[in-house]
């Protein structure tokens, strides 16, 4: 490519170094973009700070005040008492079971997804554009109507229990719906696309010739398979466990659906809080947990792989 | 491609799994037994029905009012947001814009719903509609950032530096090459964060209060008194009509760029 296209090159360069001619603007235009990209801007911090982040202000300040059960509102008193009431029962029970299931939903994600990433990797053409098709399409269906689906077929009689009966170990009267399972089928029913696309995405670009290498060196396919493409498709799975396993943390419709009020996810006890007793001060303890669990699922990750190529960096230095 | 018999199995049962509940609602649809316990016959008494019904009507022309106001102003935010970052070309800003941007998308909804309806309790601030399309903006934005911002940080410059050679004014630049360049990733935009908002529970439900009625609420309403073929009917409908912007999206970009596009979507 003849013209750098890049976001900010220019800016972060001397304009001689530029690949692009650097003669077409003037001072007086740079300086006129540069106010006119600061106006552009407005809008979207504007929105970013009133409907954002003060409110989330506001929500950390309302953890750390006291609820009036008489006069029904705050009392602007300094106190950790919403958060230690974290770890009281039902809530510490919700939490751990959301936690629970978006580990268990995760995996199940990655590898329900996987085959059917590579699959798809394997097709070409008209049959690879279909199969796309078939996993983008309910991603794109209404969310609601998809969670609602299983409360039909999760029912006494209805298909899951029958296929389960099938196997001999259940009677086909059993009744799912309202049951951590069910918010566990929902759970991966809503994000397995999610989890297909990062994996088929990477796959696709791993380079044929290095599994036909394989294949002339004597590796069966399933070996090739494992010594070969896995290890090449694995940063294509960990996006897709970071895409379904941080918001499902979050999840507030499907529980609310398929659990019935009796499964709870943090989602469905933050807002319980708000609406139901109408605690705000716990509410917004439960919410600023909830938020520091997705921050910590997050960046977590990535924090440690930083924390651990600055030690080899010193520790490669030191001995050198 | 000797031995891929066990992921063929494995993903044409994956594919069961992601397509028999969808065809399980619309073959309910149509069932003539109300309450689905067994198969009565086939009838098309629901959908008449439920397109007749005045509830139906008013909720899913809400729901496409909103949509269509939060995809707009989502697309508008998210479009000057990228042309500010086009024309200041601050690497550092970026960053800071960067982070916001991923906060807003990792940001559970349940949150940012509940954060301003606590501002609107302490500021006594009357739930409605303005507030639902508020914060669905606040996260959709960071979506059609995403998406339009991917096309225009890949825009060269050789077509503003041509026009801006023949003499084209600066604004002339701006309409007639930048925003017609934009164009396909605007729409596709608008099409991905219009979905988002039809599909919302959240917002509808807890900052609309009681005059907000949504498509995704109507039935969140209903199946909390059953299972029910009529259930079913309505879940049908807005089944077809979110097909509607999915199909205007795979013809503007090929399924092979909207799989990418959408790898990202909360529930």
């Amino acid at each position: 490519m003849l013209v750098d296209d890049r976001p900010d090159a220019g800016a972060t360069r001397p304009p001689t170094s530029q690949t692009t001619p650097p003669a077409r603007r003037s001072p007086a235009t740079r300086v006129g973009s540069a106010l006119g990209g600061l106006l552009a801007m407005v809008p979207t911090w504007l929105l970013v700070v009133v409907l954002f982040l003060v409110p989330i202000v506001f929500l950390a300040v309302a953890s750390l005040a006291t609820f009036n059960w008489d006069t029904g509102k705050l009392d602007w008193v300094l106190t950790f008492e919403n958060y230690t009431e974290l770890f009281r029962s039902s809530t510490f029970v919700a939490f751990k079971n959301s936690i629970f299931l978006s580990v268990v939903a995760t995996i199940a994600c990655v590898l329900i997804g996987y085959p059917i990433a590579y699959a798809i990797s394997l097709t070409s053409g008209r049959a690879q554009k279909l199969l796309l098709l078939a996993v983008i399409t309910p991603f794109w269906t209404a969310f609601v109507v998809r969670v609602y689906a299983w409360l039909t077929l999760l029912g006494p009689g209805d298909l899951v229990p029958w296929m389960l009966s099938l196997t001999g170990l259940t009677s086909s009267d059993l009744d799912l719906t309202y049951t951590n399972t069910a918010v566990l089928i929902g759970i991966v029913y809503c994000y397995l696309p999610l989890s297909i696309l990062p994996v088929y995405s990477v796959l696709e670009q791993i380079d044929r010739n290095l599994v036909l290498a394989a294949y002339d060196l004597g590796y069966s396919p399933a070996k090739a398979w494992f010594k070969v493409t896995l290890p090449l498709s694995l940063p294509g799975v960990a996006v897709s466990a970071l895409l379904v396993g941080i918001p499902c943390l979050g999840e507030y419709t499907i529980p609310a659906v398929l659990g019935g009020g009796k499964t709870l996810m943090i989602g469905n006890l933050v807002t319980n809080a708000f609406t139901g007793t109408g605690n705000y001060a716990a509410g917004a303890a439960i919410a600023m947990l909830l938020l520091a669990v997705i921050l910590v699922a997050n960046w977590g990750p990535r924090g440690i792989a930083a924390l651990v190529r600055l030690a080899t960096r010193v520790l490669t230095r030191s001995a050198a | 491609m000797t031995n891929h018999k066990t992921v063929t199995v494995l993903a044409v049962l994956g594919l069961l799994f992601l397509w028999v509940p969808i065809v399980a609602i619309a073959a309910n649809a149509f069932n003539g037994d109300k309450l689905l316990l067994e198969w009565g016959g086939f009838t098309t008494r629901w959908l008449h029905q439920t397109l007749r019904d005045a509830e139906f009507r008013t909720d899913l022309r809400n729901s496409f009012v909103c949509a269509v106001v939060v995809a707009a102003l989502s697309v508008a935010v998210a479009f000057t947001a990228a042309v500010g970052r086009r024309g200041l070309r601050s690497g550092r800003l970026d960053r800071a814009d960067d982070s916001l941007v991923l906060l807003r998308m990792v940001m559970p909804e349940v949150v940012v719903v509940m954060s301003i309806f606590l501002i609107t309790r302490l500021l006594e601030i009357e739930l409605g509609w303005a507030l639902v399309v508020a914060s669905q903006v606040v996260y959709c934005s960071a979506y059609a950032f995403l998406i339009i911002n991917a096309r225009m940080s890949q825009l060269s410059d050789v077509y503003e530096n041509a026009a801006r050679d023949l003499g084209a004014r600066p604004h002339v630049v701006f309409a007639r090459v930048t925003v017609p360049l934009m164009v396909p990733s605007i729409l596709v935009a608008f099409l991905m964060t219009f979905t988002f908002s039809m599909d919302d529970v959240v917002s509808p439900t807890f900052l609309g209060g009681p005059d907000v009625t949504t498509l995704p609420t109507l039935i969140m309403g209903m199946i909390r008194h059953g299972v029910t073929a009529d259930v079913n009917a309505v879940a049908l409908l807005a089944m077809v009509f979110s097909l509607v912007p999915l199909f205007a999206a795979l013809t503007l970009t090929g399924v092979r760029n909207l799989g990418a596009v959408g790898t990202d979507k909360r529930g």
